[in-house]
């Protein structure tokens, strides 16, 4: 079988999740406590209003039947409407992708742009005083809260230096780009701890490999042995890390939008739960869940292409 | 002038001697074959020649390797790497860990091609290929992007010498290069080695525990124990009459010899362990023949013949 | 062993070296130290503070760390020093507890469950398919919007979010030491499913999840007071970490120290679990997950 057949056989495996994940999110939403109705019409509704609307949302039917509706909305992409902005959800949260989406990309490759040399530096130079700098900064920065450490990005970056914007989101693409720096370095610096730490162990197993050895008794130096043996070899288990930290990276990224008041889906739920807009809520973790499932595919997908060893 | 001349060679680990007094010599076209049980000191011989041994844990202390006449020991990191992959060339044990697994098959061959000899990537590529064919893989034009994984255990261990062999070293130090492989394969490769020799007129270290694959493809011989030298010499007669008792136990234990299969005998007691070596020769704790005269360090003198052996009963023929 | 705990070795390292501990003892004396102090400084906040840590003294508001306030003060006057000590209190507690209910829970679940196999075990594997689907704290959050937002809803959360890891933790172990011949022995001798699970088994598990559980606290001190910085989770006036913060987050340009000391105690807690997670890891030979 074709290596990179598992594209057209994986979304059929990940069937069973996908309806997992709708259960859960529709359960969420019906285990509210009170009525749903008398919520959305307010305490001094008539009862016949309220038995007018149970029945145009189907809330008079079973909860199987219900269930069954709520997916076939799904299908159409209805995720019903936000009681605070009066709009249909799905459009909602299609406006606030972008700056999520740039957070989650963008703090990945940071990390990466972080960790490697420093991973390299830790690995190369190992026992000496950078290297224990580095290890005393991957298990300090574990414990690094992200919102604290984006506000005082802001207090040296912004406020004191006057370099990048205390929060909000450009207009165009270079403002942009100056408004996600520090959300961006803020998600990095804390995931950068755990992958430096992961990488350093995994280049000093490879320095130390066969390979490495016979690519030095080709009379290749140093440098070049680590550049293309050393390095792709370990950063095959960091795709790894970085898929299953994908979950923890979007959680990070919902508090960071709050911080910087980035107008995107996190900062959407977190507002949607303080103004009960139970709907919204529902949409956005929906919509988390799957992109939490589609960045795992993706990461299979970065595995196969990085280890010509891997079948999935 | 011989091709390799190793002189009074000693490697340690921080105090601990491991490997000392190994002299050795090689010409142009030879087979040498070295042969001991594990933990002898042949693979860290091999890795010293290349200057190959792990930083900080061993390091030559003493004596000299003579390629072509000009002493490897005292050159500089930038000065041996212009000698390792050019001049002497290295294969390992297990093909499947010491190729990358990542990095197609062409480009580990080609990679050295183009460090040393600044090549063209068409002309790295071009000599991937040719290699490949020298090796006896078939279809090397389609293999040439294939990664390790791709092949069997015998093509990977003919990729990896047409890897050693990229830049056309005059010497190949191949490290127990048959063990890991299937009974059938082992003669393919030896053959494949030979073949080598021949076309190339390549010099062979070939490292070895087994005397089978020595009768096969040697020329000389020299047998280590316990990081010395104990005897060494043409193989034809090494193998018909040896002059040192280990090689004689050795020869024993070996199935096909002249005892039946089932009562092939074994070497009574255990190797020592590296940095705990007995007094005089190591090798009296379990030597048959050993004496009072055996706690004094034998050293390596002629014993007939062009052989030389370490061995206070090995007396030379004159002296009879 | 000892030449590496030499050559990693600060001379603190050394120090300890000397005394006989090695490497993974000096994390777990530090981690411990650390903890230890922290816990003390909970339990005695009331006589270690010097201020009330709630009471209003607007003349004294936002006022630099100085002698009469070593930390400063915040918006309402209140002293910074002793909201962080009385902050440790809740800290301390959100991080303990919000292990202990997901380590019980998961550990019993993935234990049945790998012991029984079967539809059990198919069932459980399904649901945390679906539950690590979700991104952790998004999870928790829609759950706490659900109820309240608050400490209580946050311990709910938890428990319904975090055990999972244990569980998959504990079941991959039971599969293993179902099959083990101490097992195969106590079955032999007539004893109960039960009594194999509980009291053959699980001992002998148990100690890749107590290591992977200090590891945990550090995501739970910091999901907690991320969740408290956001609103949701424990509510002002009550002095907690993630509180203060989020409460100096609008002086940041006039009085830095409000959030600056409640995010150092954070990070000085979380470093002293991540120390006892390293030690107990090298302690029990097991590296973290």
């Amino acid at each position: 079988m074709h290596r990179y057949a598992f594209v057209l056989t994986r979304p059929l495996q990940l069937i069973p999740v996908l309806f997992g994940i709708s259960i859960l999110s529709f359960f969420l939403v019906k285990s509210i406590p009170g009525d749903p109705v008398r919520l959305l019409l307010g305490t001094k509704s008539t009862p016949e209003a309220v038995a007018r609307i149970r029945a145009q949302y189907g809330l008079d039917e079973s909860l199987p039947v219900q269930y069954l509706h709520f997916l076939e909305n799904l299908t159409r992409g209805e995720m019903g409407h936000s009681l605070l902005y009066k709009m249909p959800v799905l459009p909602l949260i299609a406006e606030r992708v972008l700056p999520t989406f740039l957070l989650v990309v963008g703090s990945v490759l940071l990390t990466l742009l972080i960790a490697v040399p420093l991973a390299s530096l830790a690995a190369l130079k190992r026992g000496t005083a950078a290297d224990h700098a580095i290890r005393g900064f991957t298990t300090a920065g574990l414990g690094f809260p992200a919102f604290w450490l984006g506000i005082m990005l802001i207090i040296l970056f912004s406020v004191k230096l006057g370099l990048f914007p205390v929060a909000g989101f450009g207009e165009d693409a270079l403002t942009m780009l100056h408004h996600m720096v520090l959300p961006c370095l803020t998600v990095a610096l804390a995931l950068s701890a755990i992958v430096t730490r992961n990488l350093r162990a995994s280049m000093i197993a490879e320095l130390a490999s066969d390979h490495a050895t016979a690519a030095r008794a080709k009379g290749l130096p140093e440098s070049w042995v680590f550049r293309r043996h050393v390095l792709p070899n370990s950063l095959i288990p960091t795709i790894n890390l970085l898929a299953i930290n994908v979950g923890w990276l979007i959680g990070g990224s919902v508090v960071v939008e709050t911080v910087f008041s980035l107008p995107g889906m996190g900062q959407l739920l977190v507002r949607a739960i303080f103004t009960r807009d139970y709907m919204v809520v529902q949409g956005v973790t929906l919509v988390f869940a799957c992109a939490t499932v589609l960045l795992n595919f993706v990461a299979d997908l970065l595995t196969v292409a990085a280890d010509p060893r891997v079948k999935l | 002038m011989s091709l390799l001349a190793v002189r009074d060679l000693a490697i340690a680990a921080g105090r601990h001697l491991l490997v000392e007094d190994i002299d050795l010599d090689l010409s142009e076209g030879e087979v040498l074959g070295l042969v001991g049980e594990s933990g002898s000191g042949k693979t860290i011989t091999c890795r010293a020649l290349m200057r190959l041994l792990p930083e900080g844990q061993l390091r030559i202390t003493r004596g000299s390797v003579a390629l072509n006449g000009r002493d490897l020991v005292p050159l500089s990191e930038a000065a041996m790497r212009k000698v390792r992959g050019v001049e002497v060339g290295m294969i390992f044990q297990n093909p499947n860990s010491h190729l990358d697994p990542v990095m197609r098959i062409g480009d580990q061959i080609a990679e050295s091609v183009r460090y040393h000899e600044g090549a063209s990537r068409a002309d790295a590529r071009k000599r991937a290929i040719d290699l490949l064919r020298q090796v006896g893989i078939p279809d090397p034009a389609g293999r040439i992007s294939a990664f390790p994984h791709e092949f069997s255990g015998g093509m990977r261990q003919r990729a990896m010498i047409a890897v050693a062999l990229a830049c056309r070293p005059r010497l190949l130090i191949a490290d127990e290069p048959t063990t890991a492989l299937d009974v059938t394969v082992q003669a393919q490769v030896l053959r494949l080695l030979l073949d080598l020799r021949d076309r190339l007129g390549l010099a062979i270290i070939l490292v070895t525990h087994n005397l089978g694959v020595v009768a096969q493809t040697c020329d000389s011989l020299a047998v280590m124990y316990a990081g010395r030298v104990m005897e060494r010499g043409p193989k034809r007669d090494l193998l018909r009459a040896p002059a040192h008792p280990y090689t004689e136990a050795l020869l024993k234990c070996q199935p096909g010899s002249a005892a039946p299969a089932a009562q092939l005998p074994a070497i009574p007691g255990q190797p020592p362990l590296a940095g705990v070596f007995p007094e005089g020769c190591r090798f009296h704790p379990r030597c048959p023949r050993a004496a009072g005269i055996c706690r004094e360090r034998p050293a390596l003198l002629p014993a007939g013949g062009k052989r030389l052996a370490a061995c206070h009963f090995a007396a030379p023929p004159r002296a009879a | 062993m000892s030449a590496e705990a030499l050559s990693r070795g600060n001379w603190l390292g050394r120090g300890f070296a000397t005394l006989g501990l090695g490497h993974a003892n000096l994390n777990l004396v530090l981690g411990g130290a650390i903890i230890l102090g922290w816990a003390l400084i909970a339990v005695f906040a009331p006589w270690i503070a010097p201020y009330d840590p709630i009471a209003h003294n607007l003349p004294e508001k936002l006022l630099g760390p100085g002698l009469s306030h070593p930390l400063g003060t915040d918006n309402f006057g209140r002293d910074i020093l002793s909201r962080v000590i009385y902050g440790a209190r809740i800290d301390l507690q959100m991080g303990i507890l919000g292990v202990l209910f997901p380590f019980l829970i998961g550990t019993t679940l993935g234990a049945v469950a790998g012991y029984a196999g079967g539809w059990v075990d198919i069932l459980l594997m399904r649901i945390l398919d679906v539950v690590l689907a979700f991104p952790f704290l998004v999870l928790m959050l829609a759950i706490i919007a659900i109820l309240q937002p608050g400490l209580t809803s946050f311990y709910i959360a938890l428990a319904l979010v975090g055990w999972v890891s244990y569980a998959r933790l504990v079941r991959a172990q039971v599969l293993v030491l179902k099959t083990s011949d101490f097992v195969l022995a106590a079955r032999s001798l007539g004893f109960g499913r039960l009594r194999i699970l509980f009291r053959h088994i699980l001992p002998n598990c148990i100690a890749g999840s107590i290591v992977f559980s200090m590891s945990d606290v550090v995501l739970v001190v910091l999901a907690g007071s991320s969740i408290s910085y956001l609103g949701l989770g424990v509510q002002p006036p009550t002095a907690e970490w993630g509180v203060m913060i989020a409460e100096g987050q609008n002086f940041i340009t006039t009085a830095w120290w409000i959030t600056t000391f409640p995010g150092l105690a954070i990070v000085l807690m979380a470093f002293g679990f991540s120390l006892l997670a390293d030690g107990l890891a090298e302690r029990f030979g097991l590296r973290q997950p």
